[in-house]
């Protein structure tokens, strides 16, 4: 599969991983390996110490940070937890010291239960990032005007939800995320959050979706190593049949076939 | 030496007056047992994020509330 340009730069992979909640560090480890993924998401944490690792919302410890600084892979750190643009502007500044990178995944939250994104504090945050330096991964819905605003911003990509972050929902408004691409042909559309299934990859990427974000779906399988590989696949499939290009649907049946009516009746 | 009260991630401490962020975290390092290592977290003060190369600039007043962030998986 050939590489795509994101924020200036080129990746291997469409699939973007996160890394929370996993058995242990070894099963994140094999899982990043399994995935393919050439960007993980990370995050910060308020604390002294880093200390021990694994489990969901687990500390980096010093060494297992250093393998993935070390690994090549491009770090995507959020600002989970921030309620305020003001919140999420000072973690982000703080992720990027941390972190040795620019990007950001930009989540500022508007209501508890179901994680969605506030607009206009997103917006607002977004717009004072992108003039600092940052490249800006707005996690947002799939609401075309607030897309246009966070590009009017400084934005140059987008990652709507499918669902609710964690949920698994799948894609729970195709129409509206249809829409979405339709709308903004040229610029790069990731879906992040409530993916549950390698089909709601598949039909994410066979929109046209540029990539896929998730975690949940991966870290809480089973074998979060075998799901890892089968998203893999998966994003991999989905990409493929988009540029392949898939058939118009028919309300009616179509003969593949071309015989001459029955076959025995003349 | 008079002393101020801060608070660091929400435990109030009773430190000189004078000291620096800088010298708070090495304090604090210290004190859980951890290296004397500037990198490894990140800092705020009042929710405003202070640079690690500022922090022994920055003096430390009465009320201050420090935060320190460090590196955690996340989705």
């Amino acid at each position: 599969m050939k590489p795509f340009a994101i924020a200036d730069t080129l990746l291997e992979s469409r699939f973007f991983l996160g890394t929370a909640g996993y058995p242990s560090p070894k099963v994140l480890q094999d899982a990043i390996t399994a995935s393919g993924a050439a960007v993980i998401t990370v995050g910060l944490k308020r604390q002294l110490t880093p200390s021990a690792s694994g489990g969901a919302g687990a500390a980096l410890d010093n060494s297992f940070f250093q393998m993935l600084k070390d690994s090549g892979l491009h770090l995507l750190p959020n600002t989970a937890g921030c309620k305020t643009g003001r919140e999420a502007i000072t973690l982000a500044q703080m992720a990027r010291e941390i972190f040795g990178t620019h990007w950001i995944k930009l989540e500022v939250i508007g209501d508890d239960y179901t994680l969605q994104p506030d607009p206009i504090e997103l917006i607002r945050a977004a717009e004072e990032l992108t003039k600092d330096g940052f490249e800006v991964f707005p996690y947002c819905t799939d609401d075309l005007v607030t897309c246009r605003r966070l590009l009017d911003v400084g934005c140059r990509l987008l990652m709507p939800w499918g669902a609710p972050i964690g949920s698994g929902q799948g894609l729970t408004n195709p129409h509206g995320l249809r829409i979405l691409r339709a709308r903004l042909p040229d610029v790069p559309l990731i879906v992040d959050a409530g993916i549950g299934s390698p089909m709601d990859a598949v039909q994410a990427m066979q929109m046209g979706y540029d990539a896929v974000l998730l975690n949940s779906a991966v870290s809480q399988a089973h074998d979060p190593v075998k799901m890892a590989e089968a998203f893999n696949l998966a994003v991999r499939a989905g990409r493929m049949g988009y540029e392949a290009g898939i058939m118009a649907r028919q309300d009616m049946a179509v003969p593949s076939t071309q015989v001459t009516g029955r076959p025995f009746l003349l | 030496m008079s002393t101020i009260h801060i608070s660091v991630n929400g435990t109030t401490h009773d430190i000189a007056s004078g000291t620096t962020l800088a010298q708070l975290i090495t304090h604090l390092q210290s004190t859980a047992g951890q290296p004397d290592d500037p990198a490894a977290i990140a800092t705020a003060i009042n929710e405003v994020f202070i640079p690690r190369p500022k922090r022994g600039d920055t003096v430390l007043s009465d009320g201050d509330q420090v935060f320190t962030f460090s590196p955690i998986t996340g989705g």
